[in-house]
């Protein structure tokens, strides 16, 4: 229940803490030590590692890898293809997550159970199940045929075209959701107010409906564009060997080329491309004014 | 339902002449469930009308109807001659100011105000001129600035309002807009809103379950009850004259007593109840039920007289009132036995006491009633 007209979300206070520094505070000792010795411990070897030329700090890695005009086009392809997916998905997703929202409870239970239920089976097998969706005599290209989209069966695996459909298709959950939650938590009465102040449909979408649940696109974009930068298995499956990406010059680097030098620096860069894209949704989304 | 005396023959008025706005036979069903049933109110340029009833009386569908959030099922509502019926709500040009206010979080103070008058593509001048004037009329001249969200509860109530008024609409509807305030806020607010709202002449129909509000601002109350107007009358003569018993119960307090009518003569009647026979200045059936009543501040101590009726009562409680004390008498059933004297509570006087009450018989209400 809306107590009023604006939308405040609820904070705990800090009254509720039994001190400055009580027991509890030092039960986050465990989660602490675990996370620095899996997480913080392998990431600082990583930078170090992008960083040292034969023992010494120097940015030559960074030099010689963007110097070099395939590997820019490897980081480009990475972004665009990020940057693709993550636009499909905003645009499918929104008008998902508002008919959810909107939905009657029982519908609403149903279209959630659509998007989590995919979310539950291993990215391995969603990734085969759309090279069999993205086959010459595919379910896809039954689809393009049937509404006149292509006039004969199409090559869409191991296509950038193909690839991009099926990131879509599994990434599309992790924009629907924190969207859906921003706009359930709309109150109907903005979008009535809107209207008596005599905003037709389309305005009242631009100015109102958008704008309040701006938060939850740049959150759903940021999920999305750094889950499909830093994606290995859905580009190597739907891409095939001729879609390089940043994960894919990774993998490479470590597994085939054993050159550990290459791999710590293209993981650098790919942190950092995340990095900004974090950052920036952060400083775009409204804050609480 | 049980058949109300006419109290007052203009008692019941739901049509005005010339009419400003009028709601004629509106009816709105939620699947089965009937929540308006053939409603009809005209109002006159300038008058502030209020829908007061119980929650599910259907006072804020009827106001959604006319906003144009909802739809009838049959009826028409018509304003300064123009049908609105089957026009969407932004075509209406009909105010409203919600419950919680529903400012929009995502725009400041001057922003909200505008929003109206950007979507009907007013020049950026105008606008700024018009924000600026309607700030100036709420009394939030310079915070056009603020965020929302920073506003205290009274203030965001007038940006709003200023928001609803701010492009001129031909009403203004208000849903229950006082009741996230707190009681000495409500009340100040209420007087303010009626000034603002006066100064522009603005037809208005507000909604309220709180009697007093309903008393205070209106110029005519309907009284509403499952989805049916109970009475339609100044506040004096809902007040004074309430048409039926559930207008009597719902406006005000009331000492009520149950009887049958004894006789019936020369437009007087005598009804006898648990505290004897009772006069009032009705032609009641004889043998039939009925319900007699008035409101406690007539009731007053004393001696018995032709003029009066009279009865010997034993006080049960005495509520101090500050203002007022209220005297409440040992009764039986549903009989409510009550009377107000005005400052402390008469001296000598403690529960337990008997003592003598009268009112005139002119004042007193009858009602038919069923069993």
């Amino acid at each position: 229940m809306q107590t009023k007209g604006t939308t405040e979300v609820a904070r705990p206070s800090s009254g509720a803490r039994s001190g400055p520094h009580s027991v509890g505070d030092w039960l986050v000792l465990p989660t602490v030590g675990y996370l620095l010795l899996i997480f913080v411990v392998p990431l600082g070897l990583l930078v170090v590692g992008s960083f040292l030329v034969d023992g010494r700090f120097s940015v030559q890695n960074f030099v010689d890898y963007l110097g070099d005009a395939h590997s820019r086009s490897v980081v480009g392809a990475t972004i665009r293809y990020a940057a693709t997916v993550s636009f499909l998905c905003l645009a499918l997703g929104y008008p998902f997550a508002r008919v959810m929202a909107a939905a009657p409870s029982r519908a609403q239970a149903l279209l959630f159970a659509i998007v989590l239920i995919p979310m539950s089976v291993s990215i391995i097998v969603r990734a085969f199940g759309w090279t069999v969706l993205l086959r010459r005599e595919g379910l896809v290209n039954d689809l393009f045929l049937a509404f006149g989209v292509v006039d004969h069966p199409v090559r869409l695996l191991f296509t950038e075209g193909g690839l991009v459909l099926g990131s879509v298709g599994v990434q599309l959950p992790l924009m629907i959701l924190p969207i859906y939650t921003v706009v359930r938590s709309i109150p109907s009465e903005f979008g009535d107010a809107g209207a008596c102040l005599g905003a037709g449909p389309l305005y009242r979408l631009l100015r109102l409906d958008l704008p309040l649940a701006l938060p939850g696109m740049i959150a759903g974009f940021s999920i999305v564009f750094c889950q499909t930068a830093a994606a290995y298995v859905i580009p190597s499956l739907l891409g095939g060997s001729r879609f390089k990406t940043m994960s894919s010059t990774i993998v490479d680097s470590y597994l085939v080329l054993q050159a550990g030098a290459l791999g710590s620096t293209v993981s650098v860069m790919l942190l950092a491309i995340i990095s900004m894209i974090i950052a920036a949704s952060g400083a775009l989304t409204p804050g609480r004014r | 339902m049980p058949e109300g005396v006419r109290a007052a023959p203009k008692a019941f008025s739901a049509e005005v002449e010339n009419p400003y706005l009028a709601l004629v036979n509106l009816t709105k069903s939620f699947d089965t469930n009937s929540v308006l049933h053939a409603f009809s109110l005209s109002a006159s340029k300038g008058e502030f009308i209020t829908l007061l009833g119980p929650s599910g009386c259907g006072k804020t569908t009827l106001l959604r109807l006319v906003a144009g959030l909802l739809r009838a099922d049959s009826g028409a509502i018509r304003v300064d001659g123009q049908e609105l019926t089957n026009l969407p709500a932004y075509k209406r040009n009909v105010g409203m100011v919600f419950q919680n206010y529903a400012l929009f979080p995502h725009l400041t103070v001057a922003e909200n105000i505008a929003f109206g008058l950007r979507a009907k593509g007013h020049t950026r001048a105008e606008i700024k001129a018009r924000v600026g004037r309607a700030l100036e009329v709420v009394k939030l001249s310079g915070m056009g600035h603020r965020s929302v969200s920073a506003l205290s509860g009274g203030q965001q109530q007038r940006v709003s309002l200023a928001r609803a008024m701010v492009v001129g609409p031909t009403v203004m509807l208000l849903d229950e807009p006082f009741s996230a305030l707190d009681r000495n806020l409500r009340e100040k607010m209420r007087i303010e809103l009626r000034q603002i709202l006066r100064e522009m002449n603005a037809t208005v129909i507000f909604v309220t379950h709180d009697q007093e509000e309903a008393l205070v601002m209106s110029d005519r109350v309907a009284v509403m009850n499952k989805g049916r107007p109970e009475q339609i009358a100044d506040p004096l003569s809902i007040y004074s004259t309430p048409a039926t018993p559930f207008v009597l119960g719902f406006v005000g307090q009331a000492l009520r007593l149950s009887g049958r009518v004894a006789s019936s003569a020369d437009g007087y009647s005598t009804v006898t109840t648990a505290i004897g026979p009772i006069r009032v200045k009705y032609a009641l059936t004889p043998g039939a039920l009925a319900l007699v009543a008035v409101r406690p501040e007539l009731v007053e101590l004393g001696t018995g007289d032709a003029r009066y009726n009279f009865a010997e009562l034993e006080v049960r409680e005495l509520v101090f009132l500050g203002s007022k004390t209220q005297l409440l008498f040992e009764s039986a059933g549903d009989d409510v036995l009550m009377a107000e004297t005005s400052g402390a509570p008469p001296h000598g006087l403690t529960p337990g006491s008997r003592i003598g009450v009268r009112w005139a018989i002119e004042r007193t209400l009858a009602y038919h009633i069923e069993a």
